[in-house]
């Protein structure tokens, strides 16, 4: 597990999280870029959020070597049903994928995408986790909901 | 990583058995047992025209490397090391003085002392009930060396089952005491409690099927390595007793060896350690080849359990797969996480479209 402090909140992204994009990196070329929500839920006594679940491509969406479409029905009827086995604890919070290169960085296409998630997505919480995973190191963004504004909070090798 | 250095402290805290130093009921009744053998010694020895020799005695055991338990029967076990200033070679009956020492003790409790292999056994009782039992291993000095010899056998026993063997009590604790230092020290002995605790509720108390805490000890001296974790949002570095347990584990099942057994035509994972004192004899000896699988079995169970305790993010998971299978009803159970989960209506999001740039 992970712990990162942004702005006033502390954010938990649990190992399983970690787990599965570095088990989808794209480190032989002919892997396609993978993604999916994050899921997670928030602490009643500390407020800390808890990254603790996540979607994984489905057959509906669009998979190619640089490019991942994730279809909205699929995905949110894993969501709901989450949400259900959870005791109604868990929401959507944010998005992963994978990128084919060492150390990730967004593109203008991520960023636009990630905006309009800030935007678009239903959920309670003021922000949206972002993560991107890469062949060696995968990147944790922090998406502010009220000003849009998104900042890089986290890098790290994966856990061998 | 499931965070659960509170519940291993406070599962330390719960079994761990005061220093006899700071147990003062036990250190009375020890002190009553050395001054009783003292004066006894002196009457005999004068009743038979003999000079009194000099006596002295050793902390021995658990109590004396502070690695004791409280004991599942709550039969306290005290170990003090009787040293005459005699030389074996004027006592070719090893088991002499210590039925001298029964002798003096016959009557001091309900129970009658008991001379056991290694040592005189003394055993208090409270309505049948025995509370605690003080072992009086014996020793003798040579007159060619500087050693010291335990007085082996039993009363009745045959010429070849009662001999003096070659001990060093004083070396095995320093060994011990002096092992490791400051935070690693303290955790080593936290790693070895929890180990005799998973000891007294995984393995059968009959016999010799519980590997032996000496042994259990031994290992963990040379084996053990003191682990912390980084927390990162203190930015410290704090003991991590599950990674260091798991490691022990881990290291003292490598030290097995698939042994043949031409007998029972099987293979079984066989352990041999050397006591690291005199007289280096293997720590496991009194274990068959059965009982010595079954200790590695029981290993690799606790290790697995251990793996499984630390992929669980949640305390009140990782604490229920090793309480109370592994470790006994004394490890607590945090309340589980999902009950502290705020409860939220359905969210969703619409769909997503990411692609890496050039």
């Amino acid at each position: 597990m992970i712990s990162i402090k942004w702005e006033k909140v502390v954010i938990q992204i649990e190992e399983q999280v970690i787990k599965v994009i570095q088990n989808m990196r794209q480190d032989s070329p002919a892997d396609k870029e993978s993604g999916g929500m994050l899921i997670g839920s928030v602490l009643t006594d500390s407020r800390d959020t808890v990254l603790r679940d996540y979607t994984f491509p489905q057959k509906e969406d669009f998979q190619s070597r640089y490019r991942f479409i994730r279809r909205e029905d699929s995905h949110n009827a894993l969501l709901q049903k989450k949400w259900k086995e959870s005791n109604r604890t868990v929401m959507y919070l944010g998005e992963w994928h994978t990128h084919p290169e060492m150390d990730p960085h967004y593109s203008q296409q991520d960023h636009k995408n990630w905006k309009k998630l800030l935007r678009e997505s239903k959920t309670f919480s003021d922000y949206l986790v972002f993560i991107i995973g890469g062949i060696n190191i995968y990147g944790v963004w922090v998406g502010n909901r009220e000003n849009e504004k998104i900042e890089l909070v986290f890098k790290g090798a994966y856990n061998k | 990583m499931a965070e659960i250095q509170k519940q291993f402290e406070e599962f330390h805290d719960a079994i761990k058995l005061k220093r006899l130093k700071e147990s003062k009921g036990l250190r009375e009744k020890r002190d009553i047992i050395t001054d009783k053998i003292k004066n006894g010694v002196k009457t005999k020895f004068e009743e038979k025209k003999k000079d009194v020799p000099s006596l002295e005695f050793i902390d021995q055991g658990s109590y004396a490397v502070d690695l004791g338990i409280v004991p599942e029967d709550k039969d306290y076990d005290i170990d003090e090391g009787v040293i005459f200033d005699l030389y074996k070679e004027d006592y070719t009956d090893s088991v002499e003085l210590k039925t001298m020492i029964r002798d003096i003790l016959e009557n001091h409790t309900n129970t009658p002392p008991k001379i056991k292999n290694p040592c005189v056994t003394i055993t208090y009782s409270l309505e049948d009930e025995p509370v605690y039992h003080v072992d009086l291993p014996v020793y003798l000095k040579s007159k060619y060396n500087n050693n010291l010899y335990l007085a082996w056998g039993k009363e009745f026993a045959n010429k070849d089952s009662k001999y003096w063997d070659l001990a060093d009590p004083e070396g095995l604790n320093d060994h011990i005491k002096n092992s490791f230092t400051e935070d690693a020290k303290k955790q080593f002995k936290r790693v070895v409690r929890y180990m005799k605790k998973w000891k007294d509720v995984c393995f059968n108390s009959s016999g010799n099927s519980r590997p032996p805490s000496i042994g259990i000890t031994i290992a963990a001296v040379e084996l053990f390595s003191h682990k912390q974790s980084y927390n990162s949002l203190s930015g410290k570095l704090k003991d991590d007793d599950l990674g260091a347990l798991k490691d022990f584990v881990s290291k003292l099942k490598s030290k097995f060896i698939l042994k043949w057994d031409y007998d029972l035509e099987k293979s079984f994972y066989t352990i041999e350690y050397k006591l690291p004192v005199q007289p280096y004899s293997n720590v496991f000896s009194k274990m068959s080849n059965n009982q010595m699988d079954s200790f590695y079995q029981k290993l690799c169970e606790l290790e697995d359990a251990l793996i499984e305790a630390e992929g669980k993010s949640d305390p009140h998971e990782a604490c229920n797969i090793l309480s109370p299978k592994y470790f006994g009803d004394k490890f607590p159970i945090p309340e589980s996480k999902e009950a502290r989960y705020e409860q939220v209506a359905l969210s969703s999001a619409p769909s997503s479209n990411s692609a890496k740039g050039y």
